[in-house]
């Protein structure tokens, strides 16, 4: 499957058209990834002497209000917020896909008890999901991970069962139970396989949104603490400061997050328009 | 020795307001080690009679009476895990479009893997192994290569033979072909019904050949069976059906072939009867030549005429 895509890919010669998005993205998830063996200052150690210096050869993004150093922070962070997006979208596909599928194929009561659910969680407020979700059973990242995973689910549901409902009579899988293979195996040898190219060009997607959420809920206080590098806390520290002329703790994370967020959903465009492009 | 025989099976399906009458009181057998071919215009329930054996309906579908049994096994009555075992296992069968009936995200030969190891619960490697060797068996040029194709990298008859390495490595003793030779090249045809017809044979398997075509029914099979309107009217030996047929339609739809007493070829007058409002007496009156008063008041039920040849028609005596 991937096989084909990256063929198909380099067969039309549209790899350049990802280039913008892979330049932001590839460097920072590298550099996300080597954080920890750079000569860095320890993220989480507030120096009360140090507080809101501006950028310096010393500190290259200056430090925030505790004395912390952003360029550390802002590199930390990354990995953090990073790993949260690929769980937060992982847990989203795992519960979305399923149940997609199952109400897709299945029909009936199923698919209406899923679209309702759908329906209720989409029509709530993130912030007021997520504040729910973390008063009712407190807050932890484990949490946060669970909320906009299953604050994303939907998407995936939907998806699946669109893709998986006007395939349940076609002929091939028709051809399938004639051969004695039961629902599960036809929705995991026939269905799944159908979805999984739509499922990949909704994760880019899927992940911008995922992180705005992550660092917005962070923003707010819902999500991850300070002093844990994390952009949106970041953000939300040095926020008090910038009537004061002290930008730098909060724009330098703020960058981060916009090119991250940025180039996510440049890719997922390009993936969206080379689907489109194949149905024309 | 009959492996399967239906007896007066009805077939209704509800569609909105609408009941249709998809098969009334279809009569058929099939010999062990036998080829019967079913033949009859577009619409006269040869599809969905085969689909009712494996129990593969349309929703909305319920048989108000009627039986299928397959080697003493009663298919109306079974409950859908032991169905299951019945695909597949005892009955397979081949649809019209091959390249439809595979799923063009898989490789064929992942397809037919699947099915060998569902079947006999060999390892991974194996059931690939069991593929290329079907595949080779069934002549097709290149199969460790082909394996790895998916359904668009194959022509039409290239697919058609990958269904068949699929009845192949699920072994059943009855298979089904319906239509398989529509759409194909004249040249393939012969191939593709040849192919069947030696699996079939290795496996020891009843053969039933659904078509419109009469020329691959004489190819394939020993037996016929006339459908119109979701019953069958003829059936019997294809020699003696051919030379001898004696339903008014079986006659009417051979001299369509040319293979009648006419030297010209006809075609019969009217159209089939609307599934929906389903009259008393024979489907066929409307367009029959010879009715009697009986015809529009009695539905005919098949009888034996001769040996190995059963009609159902008041005309015949």
């Amino acid at each position: 499957m991937l096989a084909t895509l990256v063929r198909r890919l380099s067969a039309r010669r549209k790899f350049w058209r990802f280039l913008p998005g892979l330049v932001i993205l590839v460097p920072l998830i590298i550099v996300a990834l080597v954080t920890p063996l750079l000569p860095l200052e320890d993220p989480v150690l507030p120096h009360p002497a140090q507080r809101n210096k501006a950028p310096s050869p010393e500190h290259v993004f200056g430090t925030d209000t505790y004395g912390m150093d952003v360029f550390s922070r802002v590199l930390h962070a990354a990995r953090l917020d990073f790993l949260l997006t690929l769980l937060c979208v992982v847990l989203a596909v795992a519960i979305g896909a399923p149940l997609g599928a199952a109400a897709g194929y299945f029909g009936g009561w199923l698919e209406n008890v899923t679209e309702r659910l759908v329906e209720i969680v989409q029509s709530f407020p993130i912030m007021l999901f997520a504040m729910m979700i973390q008063i009712a059973v407190g807050r932890s990242v484990t949490n946060l991970i669970i909320v906009i995973g299953v604050y994303i689910a939907p998407f995936y549901a939907k998806l699946v069962r669109s893709i998986v409902k006007p395939l349940r009579d076609v002929e091939f899988i028709q051809a399938a139970r004639v051969t004695g293979q039961s629902s599960v195996q036809i929705l995991l040898r026939h269905l799944l396989p159908n979805s999984i190219p739509p499922i990949i060009s909704q994760f880019t997607l899927s992940a911008a949104v995922a992180i705005r959420t992550l660092s917005g809920l962070s923003f707010l206080g819902l999500g991850v603490q300070t002093p844990t590098p994390e952009w949106g806390s970041m953000i939300q520290t040095g926020a008090g400061w910038m009537v004061f002329g002290k930008w730098w703790p909060s724009v330098f994370p703020g960058l981060a997050l916009f090119l991250v967020v940025w180039g996510l959903t440049r890719i997922s465009e390009e993936i969206e328009s080379m689907y489109t492009l194949r149905e024309e | 020795m009959d492996l399967l025989t239906i007896s007066d099976l009805h077939l209704e399906i509800r569609r909105q307001q609408d009941t249709y009458r998809i098969l009334r009181g279809v009569d058929l057998a099939v010999r062990k080690d036998g080829a019967l071919g079913i033949v009859g215009e577009s619409g006269s329930g040869k599809t969905l009679t085969c689909l009712s054996i494996l129990r593969l309906l349309p929703r909305g579908s319920r048989f108000p009476s009627g039986r299928i049994v397959l080697d003493g096994v009663d298919l109306c009555a079974l409950e859908e895990r032991r169905l299951r075992e019945v695909r597949g296992r005892d009955v397979c069968m081949i649809f019209q479009d091959a390249r439809a009936s595979l799923n063009p995200v898989v490789t064929v030969g992942e397809q037919i893997a699947d099915i060998h190891a569902l079947r006999t619960g060999a390892s991974r490697a194996q059931a690939m192994a069991k593929a290329v060797d079907v595949l080779e068996a069934m002549g097709l040029p290149g199969a460790r290569q082909r394996i790895r194709s998916y359904p668009h990298e194959l022509s039409g008859g290239m697919c058609q033979r990958v269904l068949i390495a699929m009845a192949l490595v699920s072994r059943p003793r009855l298979l089904i072909a319906d239509e398989v030779t529509t759409g194909l090249d004249v040249t393939i045809q012969t191939q593709v019904i040849d192919l069947i017809r030696s699996v079939a044979a290795d496996l020891g398997a009843s053969l039933i050949v659904v078509s419109h075509d009469i020329a691959v029914v004489m190819e394939a099979c020993s037996d016929i069976a006339v459908m119109y309107c979701g019953m069958v009217l003829e059936q019997g030996n294809l020699e003696t059906v051919l030379a001898e047929p004696l339903s008014p339609y079986s006659r009417a739809l051979l001299d369509c072939f040319g293979l009648g007493s006419s030297p010209r070829m006809s075609c019969i007058p009217g159209t089939a009867p609307d599934l929906r409002f389903v009259e008393a007496g024979c489907p066929f009156v409307p367009r029959c030549a010879m009715v009697v008063e009986r015809c529009r008041r009695e539905v005919p039920r098949l009888r034996p005429v001769g040996p190995d040849h059963s009609v159902a028609c008041h005309c015949v005596p």
